[in-house]
């Protein structure tokens, strides 16, 4: 594909992975974390992060993961530490605390309410990790925006829903996806979103009673409205994104990615993931057309040590 | 030779179509359109910037720097591994994937059984170089974890008959930290002992008891996994499976960590009827040159068999002391020659040890 300088170019993302080379990459992994007693947990996932990264191109140049197993180590380290203080801290303060049932209550109270703070901070900052060591065409993906910001709205907004019970739900979506889309970079550019939590409201009001009825299928439908109407809102260069699978695409990825691990007791996971990579490429696009001279190398400082706070939280994911 | 394929400066995300000229110790790179030279890399700094497959462009790059350059032909790459044999790392392309299937299938079919042998072998000799520190700081923090909920329980007169009770058993060994024994105020009938020297008895027990001489052989019983350092050895044993399992399973799904779970609980607890076999064994001879009376653990265990079939839910202590009618033969085996344990009177003082109002409680119950 030629690109001429002076002019736009539209984008088309593509997906060239297969799912033998990253069962291979997983039975390596599987073997070298059993023979390091989970020590070696960190470079793997860097390797399958590689893998993904390289496989997926966008106008037939691969993405690219620059992150290292040590980074992620040092960051759970980091996070395994933060943790220990914080335990110590609190069997000390234990002994005075229960001289006063009202102060532990509410210590008690603080340490639970703060947990969901955690993995507000832990989401975030995992994101910042992972966008700062993406690239494409050597220009850096990044996020501005600060993980404990994220993590007191990420707490506000879920104590919100849980007071209303649920139905703040699309407006917490919408603000959470505010709050991280617009701080999201590639080099000096950045993405725009302007969706409303009331825009999704009505539907996720009629998607009550049909989920319930459903026995949760609808939801399905649900969430690739949201897509949709995320995509549509996400701009670069004021160029609108698009997502164009239904809710019955999206339902028959879940369904049978599912068939797929429950029949052949989770040995299908490579082709899982490949497969779901494959189907976010297809769908989703860039409505028109963007000036890559335009773009220009980030400046944003990157972290040094990667998502430790997901490992140590458990909250998982590749 | 030349290389057709793009440059991108890591200034822009624009790219170049670029031709690509090796020599013996530099990449240079032209603009295919204009001729002009667009960067010069010295080869010892150059690397692959990942692994390359079959199909795959290759992405070359100075090492820490922006710029990339891809190449769609693996032409130049065998000329290159020549001139920079370093590139060689992350150049997959020439193992058949096929075989590195087997080859690493072989491999974990060594480890995973080697380790699952290996770790209850280690545990042992593991548990003798743990610094005693260690133990005794764990031990009381589980100890403390259990007094949260329910509290230990001490009276002048119980403490006395506890340590009536003790004071023989204890003679008879040596022991590398003072050994802690507490009864605390949980309805469970159970008993357990830490690493470092700490062992709890659960109230539950002491109703539970008919006589002195039952609470005694369960005390020695506890007293020879402090000696044979089974606590310590069976956690190091339940860490080092649970690390084997969460590796094999923890990435997968949901469903086979939970399988992952289960295998390691089930190879913990066949580790853990072997020790309480030894337990038993040690605990016997212990109560016997402390010339106290054996028939207190038989009894104590025809017992538990009897409630074991009647109501199996309420007894904790079967969960970690599995009972079998080959222990009951064993604690029946042995030539009864000793005392009784406490007289009528301090007996009645252990019973009692807890706080009043929670006896009657149970008594209730």
């Amino acid at each position: 594909m030629e690109e001429n300088s002076s002019n736009t170019v539209s984008l088309s993302l593509s997906q060239h992975g297969q799912g033998g080379q990253l069962f291979v990459i997983m039975l390596i992994n599987l073997a070298l974390t059993i023979l390091t007693l989970g020590i070696y947990k960190f470079w793997g996932k860097t390797r399958i992060r590689r893998y993904l990264w390289s496989q997926t191109s966008i106008n037939e140049e691969r993405l690219e993961y620059t992150g290292t197993g040590k980074e992620l180590f040092f960051g759970f380290l980091k996070a395994l530490l933060l943790f220990a203080v914080i335990i110590a801290l609190y069997s000390l303060l234990t002994p005075v605390l229960q001289a006063q049932p009202m102060l532990l209550g509410f210590t008690s109270m603080l340490l639970g309410l703060s947990f969901y703070w955690f993995v507000g901070v832990a989401i975030y900052s995992a994101r910042h990790y992972k966008l700062s060591r993406s690239q494409w065409r050597g220009i850096r993906f990044g996020q501005s925006g600060s993980p404990f910001e994220y993590g007191m709205f990420f707490l506000g907004y879920l104590l919100i829903t849980m007071l209303t019970l649920g139905l703040y739900t699309p407006f917490m979506r919408m603000h959470l996806a505010h709050y991280s889309l617009n701080n999201t970079w590639f080099g000096g550019e950045c993405l725009r979103f302007n969706g409303k939590g009331r825009d999704m409201f009505i539907p996720f009001l009629i998607a009550i009673p049909l989920g319930i009825l459903t026995l949760g299928i609808y939801w399905a439908w649900y969430m690739a409205k949201e897509a949709r109407y995320v995509a549509e809102h996400t701009t670069i260069q004021n160029q609108k994104f698009s997502s164009d699978y239904t809710g019955g695409q999206w339902f028959g990825l879940m369904f049978i990615n599912m068939l797929l691990i429950i029949f052949t007791l989770g040995l299908a996971f490579p082709w899982v993931i490949i497969r779901t990579v494959n189907f976010f490429c297809e769908h989703y696009s860039l409505q028109g057309a963007i000036d890559l001279q335009a773009i220009e190398q980030s400046k944003q400082e990157a972290p040094t040590t990667g998502e430790g706070l997901v490992e140590a939280l458990d909250l998982g994911g590749i | 030779m030349n290389y057709r394929g793009y440059y991108s400066d890591g200034v822009t995300a624009q790219r170049h179509p670029v031709r690509v000229m090796l020599s013996s110790n530099a990449l240079s790179i032209s603009h295919t359109d204009s001729n002009q030279l667009l960067a010069s890399w010295p080869l010892k700094s150059l690397q692959l910037s990942e692994e390359v497959y079959p199909g795959q462009p290759i992405r070359l790059q100075q090492t820490g720097e922006d710029a990339r350059l891809t190449l769609d032909e693996h032409t130049i790459l065998e000329s290159l591994l020549k001139v920079a044999p370093h590139l060689h790392r992350r150049h997959l392309a020439k193992t058949p994937m096929g075989q590195q299937v087997i080859f690493w299938m072989l491999v974990l079919a060594i480890i995973v059984p080697a380790l699952l042998y290996g770790i209850p072998k280690l545990a042992g000799p593991l548990a003798k170089i743990v610094p005693h520190e260690w133990e005794r700081t764990l031990g009381e923090s589980i100890v403390e974890g259990f007094m949260a909920e329910s509290p230990a329980c001490s009276s002048p007169e119980g403490d006395k008959a506890l340590e009536a009770l003790v004071a023989p058993l204890r003679a008879q060994v040596a022991l590398p930290y003072p050994l802690n024994i507490q009864v605390i105020d949980n309805t469970e009938t159970n008993a357990f002992a830490t690493p470092g020297g700490n062992i709890v008895i659960f109230r539950g027990l002491l109703t539970f008891s008919e006589s002195p001489d039952e609470v005694a052989g369960v005390l020695a019983h506890e007293m020879a996994h402090v000696i044979k350092q089974h606590p310590t050895e069976g956690l190091i044993r339940a860490v080092g499976f649970s690390l084997v399992f969460s590796a094999l399973f923890g990435d997968a799904s949901a469903l086979m960590s939970a399988a992952g779970e289960m295998g390691s609980t089930l190879l913990t607890l066949s580790y853990s009827r072997d020790a309480e076999k030894e337990a038993d064994r040690i605990g016997l001879q212990l109560l016997q040159q402390a010339e106290l009376t054996t028939t207190g653990l038989k009894h104590f265990f025809q017992r538990l068999q009897k409630a074991k079939k009647e109501l199996p839910e309420s007894l904790a202590i079967l969960s970690t002391h599995p009972m079998t009618e080959d222990r009951v033969k064993v604690a029946a085996s042995y030539i009864n020659t000793g005392k009784s344990a406490l007289d009528p009177v301090q007996w009645q003082h252990l019973r009692t040890i807890c706080p009043e109002d929670n006896n009657n409680k149970i008594n209730g119950l």
